[in-house]
């Protein structure tokens, strides 16, 4: 019965995409928002059929026994939804781990102190810029970067794991590295990401604001200085993502996703078919497992650089209709990725 | 009788358990016994546990007994586990 620390995990976390466990749950609670993002990826800010408590609450019981251990909840705004904190408690009752995306700005110094409550295992806070000005022209909304700030500090008085992430824009890539002394100065890790995705109704509208080419490769300098260089391991045979295999997303109105991404083809829905049943029985989930194992192949076929980058097949989709097809900014950054790098 | 703590989180994979630490920032794995015992930690006595760690693993019950008061005595000194009655 001897206990074995930290190293176990990267075998279990194997073990579950071997047999299909959904290891990771995103719920979408609500595509209410309190922002308005210039590059928001929700087509809607309204839900039409909220699903109702009892189906969330079935939909933990379902994620428990099918051995779900992290659950993300997420928007639109999760905390706008009127029983977040109920769901929360209730994902915790249930053993599981909660890391919750949210923009911060329904946290005051109350919804900290429940916050601390839920014990999350992560608070991940959307961050559009390093000054008010920058932050407050993507979100939409005047005082945002204020009211994000005073998030922060109540967060973190409580010792509350607070990450920053900062999807990177032609709009905020001036502030590079404005936004890494910020985060810096909060002692907070902040995660900067190159990629946009289109609106998961398919308008490419929120591309128009990717980062310049030139502030790609900054970043990636950046980033490899601290020796964070975004990276994935790829072998022949492998799978690229955990997409229909170990991950799982639900949107506000109940329709089951093999993952977050990956919104062409639904698995159906839970007020009709239970998860569990969803999970094992879906053709759109086994379809979307081997297109992880094709996606796979054909980076590792193409070259080094192709095949040690991140790459999402459902991004891929709704931009461009199939699931390998390389964005420009997804070949800059595997480009910038390479020369940093070497040659291996 | 115990119970599993609030600061954890924590799931089973065919025989094995992972368990989170949500405080410290740690991960857990516990082997088939280990994850056996911890399954039934909620619901079930430490003599029962005993009992099927014997039935189950082909051990003998005085030494099942101490095995597993052992295990809970560990799991609480980490704040995994809470004793209750």
């Amino acid at each position: 019965m001897t206990p074995e620390f930290d190293c176990s995990f990267t075998l279990f976390k194997a073990r579950a995409h071997e047999r299909s466990i959904p290891l990771t749950a995103h719920l979408e609670l609500t595509y209410a928002c309190t922002w308005r993002c210039a590059f928001c990826y929700n087509s809607r800010h309204k839900d039409i059929a909220p699903l109702p408590l009892r189906n969330w609450l079935a939909v933990l019981d379902d994620l428990r026994s099918l051995g779900t251990l992290f659950v993300t909840l997420t928007g639109g705004e999760p905390m706008a939804h009127p029983h977040f904190f109920e769901i929360a408690r209730e994902v915790r009752r249930r053993h599981l781990a909660v890391t919750v995306f949210t923009n911060g700005s329904l946290i005051d110094s109350a919804a900290a102190d429940r916050m601390a409550d839920i014990r999350p295992l992560s608070i991940v806070l959307s961050l559009h810029g390093a000054t008010a000005p920058t932050h407050d022209r993507t979100t939409g909304v005047p005082g945002s970067f204020d009211a994000l700030m005073h998030a922060v500090r109540h967060l973190q008085s409580r010792a509350l794991p607070v990450v920053l992430r900062t999807p990177m824009t032609c709009w905020n890539e001036h502030e590079m590295d404005a936004l890494i002394a910020l985060a810096q100065g909060f002692e907070i890790p902040l995660r900067l990401d190159p990629a946009l995705t289109p609106c998961d109704d398919g308008s490419r509208d929120p591309l128009d604001l990717q980062m310049s080419a030139s502030g790609i490769d900054r970043l990636m300098r950046r980033l490899s200085a601290i020796g964070s260089l975004p990276t994935s391991i790829r072998v022949p045979g492998g799978s690229n993502c955990g997409v229909g295999r170990s991950t799982l997303a639900i949107d506000p109105e109940g329709t089951v996703y093999p993952c977050i991404q990956w919104r062409h083809a639904a698995m159906g829905n839970v007020r009709t078919t239970p998860l569990t049943e969803l999970w094992t029985e879906s053709a759109a989930r086994k379809e979307a497992a081997a297109v992880a194992l094709q996606v796979n192949g054909w980076l590792v076929s193409r070259d080094e650089a192709f095949a040690t980058t991140p790459y999402c097949p459902g991004e891929a989709v709704l931009r461009a209709g199939s699931p390998f097809a390389a964005s420009h900014a997804f070949e800059l950054q595997a480009r910038a990725t390479q020369r940093l790098r070497g040659p291996s | 009788m115990y119970r599993y703590s609030s600061k954890i989180a924590w799931q089973s994979l065919d025989d094995e358990v992972v368990v989170i630490d949500l405080e410290n920032r740690r991960v857990l794995g516990l082997n088939s016994s280990g994850a056996f015992v911890w399954t039934l930690a909620e619901t079930h006595t430490v003599s029962q546990i005993a009992d099927a760690l014997s039935d189950g693993y082909d051990v003998e019950p005085s030494i099942a007994r101490s095995e597993v008061q052992s295990f809970f005595d560990d799991m609480c000194g980490r704040g995994l586990l809470e004793k209750i009655a």
